[in-house]
């Protein structure tokens, strides 16, 4: 079953003789569980296209449908209620809230949403990432390593549909990579989450059961691992 | 080789410049990038030296006044000394040159002694000076030709001598005859005579000679002195000569006995000695001593200066005037800097924080400390260029505005028609040019060593540099668990702004909490700018508490009439027993609205002792200094005003009691039952009867006491007692006669009214009513003046008061009564005042210092305006990466905007709180400062303003908050999300 549908997705950024053709008629599906790792060179749309599946960013055409519904049909309020609950974001640059601590930036999107944190998931996540011990640290005392291992535990504490991951380990050592590589496998299987990466690294690609390459804001092809 | 070597460095410099050339740049695209805030440190750089500029030239501006009303009222002259050489003068033009101003001499021809029947009355000796005559000089100093180099007299009957043999006296001596006869110095003949009582055209016979010591015929005193010392003699005395009186000029102009000639007028004493006086002004000395040694060069030791205006000119430092100006210069340009500075440093350091990224790469790239320094330093440089002239000229055209909204107001306070307008001197403009400069430099020191010590990590640890506080670092020590940050059923985080306010609360509060030292910059600016703006309506109203006991009543003129020949001291006097009739024809002066006549005399009282007020008797203890008001017994000393007849129907109706004006059968008075008093420091009003008192009798004194015995109230053993008393030469004053002893006769009166104001129609101002230690009782004329009553009240003066209809000319109204009166052959106008200028020249003082102190608290104000929006907007702004965070993460618009604004009312209260405190030390200060002068003033917080000030805060919140979101709606939250972008 197709969790994500992609269809005829534009986005320009600017106009006139300035105007950058970000992503050009981009359409796809991505089935529920599937691991999909999103490559292409420096500028030829990753980002945005996972911003936009995201609901991060609305497109200047075309749809991106979770779940069967479209995610540009809500109004902002709707959108952020959209982002808390069905998707989970990782970024490179870890983006944590720096006056939180690491329990409570974990715990933002389930906590805006005025919902109950389940204690369970939270200790289990913490000992996954192995973050226990270092629950009240700010992200400022905190390495790059673990600095992202918390961003992974906020984009997985709500249990979303689909987590988009840009470049997740970009600013990680190869270690450090690894770890964060299998947590987001591992959260991929055992909890059936839809997981879409963007990554330059080739092992990431290859680990992955699907990978679309994008050119110039295009799908220049989308290979299936055998 | 040396084409590679040489080529180079230059190549290097053709294709990129100097390496400074590329810091400007970078510096250049920084401002230009970050408008909003380049623009607020341009506003707070052109405010400062705006402020600084407004101040200084408000300084010269002040001092010129004081200064041009010193030349106008003792000339420009600034040194004076005496010489009987001719040839002094020439020596003092070689000894000085070029630096001789302006000079005037003034002849002292020798005095006529006076017959000593005269001297009685007139002093001892009638000096004749010769008018100061300008000698010819350089006129070098710019505006000193408006004013005479020494005083001149004033004629205020006929003219000055112009011609030999013509004399001008002072007024005084109008009508009086100078009779022949001994004279009272010792051995000298012959008088000053005049051919009966001097009138314009009278003749005067004048034979003068030389006042010297007797023992020492070498020191003379001055000619027109008053003093006799008696053991001086007049010497060298010439022939009589007579001279025609010509005029008569205001005495105010010389002290002592002095008749004025022309300056031509030949010397009369027998050797033909004349005593001149020098009077001159220089140009090109630095300081009065220097003007004093070239003095002593020609010999001459003994001088007189004319300080005040050398204190103004700087030649003279030790008086009080000009340094007090300095300070107040001196005291508002530091708060203006530290203002400033506070405004400055914090745009430069929120800039820096911003792109410490920026600096951290330049680091990398090879930036040295120095030239990362310097960038900073050249912002400040750029800023300064643009910032400074323009404030500059924003500042003398606020001056300008002020002074010339103010003008009236300086002109009462300096009075002498001396007018004060801007004056704008270069080394003002220098100094507020170098003041603004240094608080630039110093602004942007700190900020720019800052950005010298960014290191190239810094660029790379992009994560925000986050310091909890203490309190915080406290609650995440406690913390042990993970569900140690939730709440019980882990649905929100811990603590009350979360239960409260849910997770906008929440993330308001930590952001607070976390980033103390910012949010501490912004309340701290808010509670200097709500603690200004309160202080500067504090200070507002206690000027208006003073000038409030300048009370000049409800009426516009007033006039002291006298009768012919002088009062007698009963209510028969004409000025007293004509007063409805007089009232009536005032009224039909042109521009005359309402006439009303009070004429004021004493008397003993008697109440029932249970109404002597215990307050008042303890105020006027024998520890006060004035005697006691009244006795426990219930004896008193009244000032007794008798008022015409519409006058005291309008009282009685405005105070709604009865009481016939024109019934002597039933006497009714009423009691205006205030007391200024004032122990030396403080003034205070008490209440001398208690309210409820319904009779008083009037005491009428025996007629014929001894000429040294009078009636009164005195301590005699310490207690307050009333009767006749009289002076003993061992033990002061002391009593002779009781009441019942003396036989004093009493005037049953009802009280119709106990008041302690008159209400606003009364004519004259109830302070003025008010007398210093008595019981102040109003009663009708007519009514007192034909009942036993009459012989009760006495020693009277007698004030007629005008109300000047809206739109008249209150001087020539003033003028047409003074007149009307002078028509009358019994009445005499002894002195009038105008109350409508007195008034409007006390209110436009009030509204000159109010305008000032507004002008100044605005432009304070729009400094902590500007830097309160500054740094919340910046602090703000520079969390655009965290909001994207919180965005992306789920957080909605609502929630958002309700944490940010959580967050402004955290320093707004903060910034209330802190400055209503601030504002109330200051009050306090204040009402202690007041109450030392006004003793009955009452402490009372300005809630007015309090609020005003609230409004003002949330203004400012609002518009910074606003303009946040603006900018973060705005934001493209997926460029904000990417940390690379620099």
């Amino acid at each position: 079953m197709d969790i994500l549908q992609v269809e005829h997705l534009t986005k320009t950024y600017g106009a006139g003789d300035t105007a950058v053709r970000a992503l050009d008629d981009v359409s796809l599906t991505v089935a529920a569980g599937e691991f999909v790792a999103i490559i292409g060179s420096s500028g030829s749309g990753k980002s945005t296209l996972l911003h936009l599946i995201g609901g991060v960013d609305r497109p200047t055409s075309g749809t991106v449908r979770v779940n069967g519904e479209d995610v540009f049909d809500r109004s902002d309020e709707e959108l952020a209620v959209f982002r808390r609950r069905e998707v989970g974001l990782v970024y490179q640059f870890y983006n944590l809230v720096p006056v939180l601590d690491v329990v409570e930036n974990m715990c933002l999107p389930v906590l805006m949403d005025g919902r109950p944190v389940n204690q369970a998931r939270l200790e289990n996540m913490l000992h996954v990432l192995g973050l226990e011990g270092r629950e009240h640290h700010l992200p400022n005392q905190l390495s790059g390593g673990q600095q992202q291992r918390v961003a992974i535990g906020r984009a997985l504490m709500n249990a979303p549909a689909v987590v988009l991951a840009d470049e997740p380990t970009g600013n990680l050592d190869s270690k450090n990579s690894a770890e964060i590589m299998h947590l987001l496998r591992k959260s991929n299987r055992e909890l059936g989450q839809t997981l879409i990466v963007i990554t330059h690294d080739e092992d990431i690609a290859l680990s992955a059961d699907r990978v679309i390459a994008l050119e110039d804001g295009r799908v220049a092809s989308d290979t299936r691992a055998r | 080789m040396i084409g590679v070597t040489g080529h180079g460095p230059r190549g290097a410099r053709r294709a990129g410049g100097t390496p400074g050339a590329i810091f400007t740049r970078f510096t250049l695209r920084s401002l230009a990038a970050n408008r909003m805030r380049t623009v607020v440190t341009v506003v707070g750089i052109a405010l400062a030296a705006g402020l600084l500029t407004a101040v200084l030239a408000s300084v010269s501006s002040l001092r010129q006044g004081l200064m041009d009303r010193t030349r106008a009222t003792d000339g420009v002259y600034q040194l004076a000394f005496q010489y009987t050489d001719a040839e002094k003068i020439d020596e003092l033009r070689a000894q000085m040159g070029e630096h001789l101003d302006r000079l005037a001499v003034e002849r002292d021809l020798g005095a006529a002694p006076l017959s000593a029947a005269d001297a009685e009355s007139l002093g001892t000796f009638l000096g004749v000076m010769g008018l100061p005559l300008e000698q010819g000089g350089t006129a070098h100093a710019a505006g000193d030709e408006a004013f005479d180099v020494t005083r001149m007299p004033e004629a205020t009957e006929g003219r000055l001598p112009e011609a030999p043999g013509e004399i001008c006296l002072p007024s005084y001596l109008r009508g009086q005859t100078l009779t022949g006869g001994a004279s009272s110095v010792g051995d000298v003949g012959s008088c000053a005579v005049s051919d009966g009582a001097i009138e314009l055209g009278s003749r005067v016979t004048l034979a003068l000679g030389r006042r010297v010591a007797a023992g020492d015929p070498s020191y003379s005193f001055r000619s027109g002195a008053t003093y006799f010392e008696g053991d001086e003699s007049l010497v060298d005395v010439g022939s009589p000569r007579t001279y025609s009186v010509v005029g008569f000029y205001d005495p105010s102009y010389a002290s002592g006995n002095v008749a004025l000639v022309c300056p031509e007028e030949g010397a009369a004493t027998a050797s033909g000695e004349v005593v001149s006086t020098a009077y001159l002004s220089t140009t090109g000395y630095q300081s009065s001593a220097q003007m004093s040694d070239e003095l002593a060069a020609i010999g001459v030791d003994s001088f007189q200066s004319n300080r005040t205006l050398l204190m103004y000119q700087g030649l003279e430092r030790e008086l009080g005037v000009t340094q007090s100006f300095e300070m107040i210069a001196a005291t508002l340009a530091v708060v203006i800097m530290v203002a400033a500075v506070s405004l400055i440093s914090n745009s430069f350091a929120i800039s820096i924080s911003e792109r410490t990224r920026q600096f951290g790469l330049l680091s990398s790239l090879g930036a040295s400390r120095r030239q990362l320094r310097r960038t900073v330093l050249t912002e400040a440089a750029v800023l300064g260029l643009a910032a400074i002239p323009v404030g500059v000229c924003l500042g003398l055209a606020g001056a300008a505005v002020a002074f010339a909204l103010t003008a009236e107001g300086w002109s009462a306070m300096l009075g002498e028609g001396v007018s004060v307008g801007l004056v704008v001197r270069p080394g003002d403009l220098a100094l507020a040019v170098a003041l603004s400069a240094v608080t630039l430099v110093v602004s942007a020191w700190a900020p720019a060593a800052r950005a010298g010590r960014v290191s190239a990590v810094d660029a790379i640890r992009s994560a925000r540099d986050v310091r909890p506080s203490r309190r915080l670092q406290r609650a995440f020590a406690r913390r042990r668990g993970a569900m140690d940050d939730l709440s019980a059923d882990g649905s929100r985080p811990r603590g009350l702004a979360a239960r409260l306010g849910g997770m906008p609360a929440f993330l308001a509060r930590r952001t607070l909490d976390v980033s103390a030292g910012k949010s501490r910059v912004a309340a701290v600016s808010l509670a200097v700018s709500v603690a200004l703006l309160v202080t500067a309506g504090l200070i507002g109203d206690y000027l208006g508490a003073s000038t409030s006991y300048i009370d000049t009543g409800s009426a516009d003129l007033n006039v002291y009439v006298t009768p012919e020949g002088g009062f007698t001291g009963t209510v028969e006097d004409a000025p007293v027993a004509r007063m409805n009739e007089l009232v009536g024809e005032i009224s039909k002066v042109g521009g005359i609205e309402r006439a009303s006549a009070i004429a004021t005399g004493t008397s003993g009282i008697r109440v029932d002792p249970a109404y002597m007020s215990a307050d008042a008797l303890a105020t006027f203890s024998e520890r006060s200094s004035y005697d006691p008001y009244g006795t426990p017994e219930g004896y008193a000393q009244a000032i007794v005003h008798l008022v015409d007849d519409a006058t005291w129907r309008e009282m009685a109706s405005e105070l709604g009691v009865g009481g016939s004006e024109a019934d002597p059968a039933n006497l009714s008075c009423v009691v205006l039952n205030a007391v200024d008093v004032n122990d030396g420091n403080t003034y205070g009003t008490v209440a001398p009867l208690e309210p409820g008192v319904e009779r008083l009798s009037l005491l009428a004194e025996p007629e014929a006491l001894p000429d040294d015995q009078w009636v009164g109230t005195t301590f005699a053993d310490g207690q307050a007692v009333y009767g006749v008393l009289t002076v003993d030469d061992s033990e002061g004053t002391v009593l002779v006669a009781t009441p019942e002893e003396a036989g004093l006769g009493e005037v049953e009166v009802s009280v119709a009214a106990c008041v302690d104001d008159l209400g606003d129609s009364f004519p004259a101002g109830a302070s003025l009513l008010r007398s210093a230690n008595s019981v102040t009782v109003l009663m009708p004329e007519r009514a007192v003046a034909a009942s036993e009553a009459a012989g009760a009240v006495r020693n009277f003066s007698v004030a007629y008061y005008m109300d000047v209809a809206a739109g008249a000319d209150d001087v020539r109204a003033l003028s047409d009564v003074e007149e009307t009166i002078a028509g009358h052959d019994d009445l005499v106008v002894s002195g009038s005042t105008n109350l409508a200028e007195l008034a409007r020249e006390s209110r436009s003082m009030e509204y000159t210092i109010v305008v000032f102190l507004y002008c100044f608290t605005a432009i304070t104000m729009a400094i902590a305006v500007a830097n309160v929006f500054n740094t919340i907007a910046s602090a703000l702004m520079l969390r655009t990466r965290e909001f994207a965070v919180l965005q992306s993460a789920g957080m909605g618009r609502r929630s958002f905007r309700r944490m940010i604004v959580l967050e402004c009312a955290d320093f707004a209260a903060k910034g209330l709180v802190g400055g209503v405190a601030l504002a109330a030390l200051v009050n306090v200060a204040l009402f202690q400062a007041m109450s030392l002068s006004i003793g009955t003033l009452a402490f009372d917080m300005p809630w007015g303003h309090v609020a005003l000030s609230c409004a003002v805060v949330a203004l400012v919140l609002a518009a910074s908050a606003l303009y946040a979101l603006r900018k973060t709606h705005a934001m493209n939250l997926v460029e904000a999300l990417r940390a690379d972008a620099l």
